[in-house]
């Protein structure tokens, strides 16, 4: 792994550790001081483990991967004015940024739970929390800049962590692969609006990459299972990745050698997310309305057709180029008659489970398509696009590779 | 070296990312930020539960109303609380008034009006 994948790791492990210690520390009313030194000493332990326990990959890293780095950053921050809104968008203020203005008041945050229309205080706490405990360390009185870097941060480690992951295997694969979310306005929109979704993608991908570091060194199976974790503890939809996720991995991160280090990443984030779900949260609305309308809405073809059109759409109008991405990779694996990797067969059935949430959704389904469709697609895609890049890089071919991308 | 190098283009990144959205983005006026700006011309101690009301089909008036009080409750169109927070837009005629509340504070800007309504006993 690269010094800089570990970084990232780093950052991803950092949000996650901080906001389950702040949640942690206002439930058993710890003060702030006491839960910001824990966090940071858990931090620090940390960083210790992941940079002393193999060295530096540095000579996988070419100056022409480092220079595509550079270009994309650059596009990026040139698109950050079309695509940014000074307060986000609508779920930012009425849930996220909400719930962390709760959150960073110690005295009143129960509060949040009271029925508050349009609040939706079943959503778990990673990222509000992360961001109450920024706000407090920088003793602001909610300042925008923190919440608009720290998405701006997740929002660039995730096509930086694809690139220096993969330009190990192929370079051209990886610059390719970068490129897709450098020059993607919808990536870059919905990362900077301030929502938990890429926050979501962020911890998916990081368990994904740390799982297939741990087959090298078997550490990195807890912290896969940590990020897996991170993800119920993100949003409704997690619990679900979560248990896809432990579904088609059981064997390797329940193997006799493993199962110890599997239950020792996913305990804490596990451990927070059922004392926020039994103790705090309200039932989830489209949980708790389900009932006869239900079958009727699974027996329904035009429900199938309006989800699958604006799926179709979303993609199409949205995600161009990834759509692209992946219908290559669907074209050469019928071409090679060839199964499709285990991890995008994993990706499809969460996007199958979205789209059973969608059938059975009691709120106007146009309604909620419109709203959500493009958000739950990057839940999604950059685990797809790592997964299915993985796949090209290992069977690209190397005399390509040597003739034009040879390390420098 | 190659490593130290990228780290520091991230780094860089991020300070020239900050410095773009302070310059270009956060320096423009929002209706919340006419919201937030409306409230500092109230000089008291805003109550800790208040209903809220608005014009019909605004929910964003109250969702960015809500975000800048928080924590304070908010009743949307509930009559929970003694005091109601009424922002509508500048156009917007009121077609009847309650008469057992009294104005406690009122205030306009190029946009919308505000007013808190306080139940008579």
């Amino acid at each position: 792994m690269t010094g800089i994948s570990k970084t990232i790791l780093c950052i991803g492990f950092c949000i996650g550790i901080t906001s389950i210690v702040y949640f942690l520390s206002l439930v058993v009313s710890v003060p702030y001081i006491l839960c910001a030194i824990i966090a940071t000493a858990i931090i620090i332990g940390f960083n210790l483990f992941i940079f002393r326990t193999r060295p530096y990959d540095t000579d996988n890293i070419s100056w022409l991967i480092v220079t595509v780095f550079g270009c994309g950053l650059l596009l990026i921050n040139d698109t950050i004015p079309s695509v940014t809104k000074k307060y986000g968008l609508w779920d930012a203020r009425s849930i996220w940024n909400f719930d962390a203005k709760y959150l960073s008041d110690s005295n009143s945050w129960r509060q949040l739970f009271e029925t508050q229309t349009l609040a939706h205080p079943d959503y778990p706490f990673a990222l509000p929390a992360t961001i109450a405990f920024l706000q407090k360390l920088f003793h602001s009185n909610y300042n925008l800049q923190i919440q608009f870097i720290l998405h701006y941060i997740i929002t660039i480690s995730i096509p930086t962590i694809i690139l220096f992951e993969l330009s190990r295997k192929s370079k051209l694969i990886s610059i390719i692969a970068f490129s897709l979310f450098a020059f993607s306005t919808s990536y870059l929109q919905i990362g900077l609006s301030q929502l938990a979704d890429t926050l979501l993608a962020f911890f998916l991908l990081l368990a994904l990459i740390s799982y297939y570091e741990s087959y090298q060194n078997k550490y990195y199976l807890a912290l896969s299972t940590f990020f897996i974790g991170c993800c119920m503890w993100t949003k409704n939809e997690g619990i679900a990745i979560a248990g896809v996720f432990i579904l088609f991995n059981w064997r390797y991160l329940f193997l006799k050698s493993n199962y110890k280090l599997s239950l020792i990443g996913l305990l804490l984030p596990l451990i927070t997310t059922i004392i926020f779900k039994t103790y705090y949260a309200p039932a989830n609305d489209i949980v708790s309305a389900q009932g006869s309308k239900t079958l009727s809405y699974l027996t329904e073809p035009g429900r199938y057709k309006l989800i699958l059109n604006s799926l179709i759409d979303t993609y199409y109008q949205q995600f161009y180029y990834f759509s692209c991405f992946i219908l290559v990779y669907t074209a050469r694996c019928i071409w090679k008659r060839q199964l499709p990797a285990n991890h995008f067969n994993m990706l499809l059935m969460c996007g199958v489970i979205y789209f059973g949430v969608y059938l059975v959704n009691h709120n106007e389904l146009e309604w909620q398509l419109f709203t959500s469709m493009n958000r739950l697609i990057q839940q999604l895609l950059p685990s797809f696009v790592y997964v299915i890049a993985l796949q090209f890089a290992d069977s690209s071919s190397s005399r390509f590779q040597v003739r034009f991308f040879s390390n420098r | 070296m190659k490593t130290a190098t990228a780290i520091a283009i991230m780094i860089v990144a991020t300070i020239s990312a900050l410095y773009i959205y302070k310059t270009d983005i956060s320096c423009k006026t929002t209706d919340i930020d006419l919201f937030s700006k409306a409230l500092s011309a109230y000089n008291k101690q805003l109550p800790q539960e208040l209903n809220f009301t608005t014009e019909p089909n605004r929910d964003d008036i109250y969702i960015w109303a809500r975000y800048i009080l928080a924590p304070i409750k908010l009743y949307y169109n509930k009559q929970a609380a003694d005091t109601t927070l009424f922002i509508r837009s500048i156009n917007y005629q009121l077609k009847d008034h309650n008469q057992s509340e009294v104005i406690i504070w009122y205030y306009s800007d190029s946009k919308y009006k505000y007013s808190l309504l306080k139940s008579n006993p």
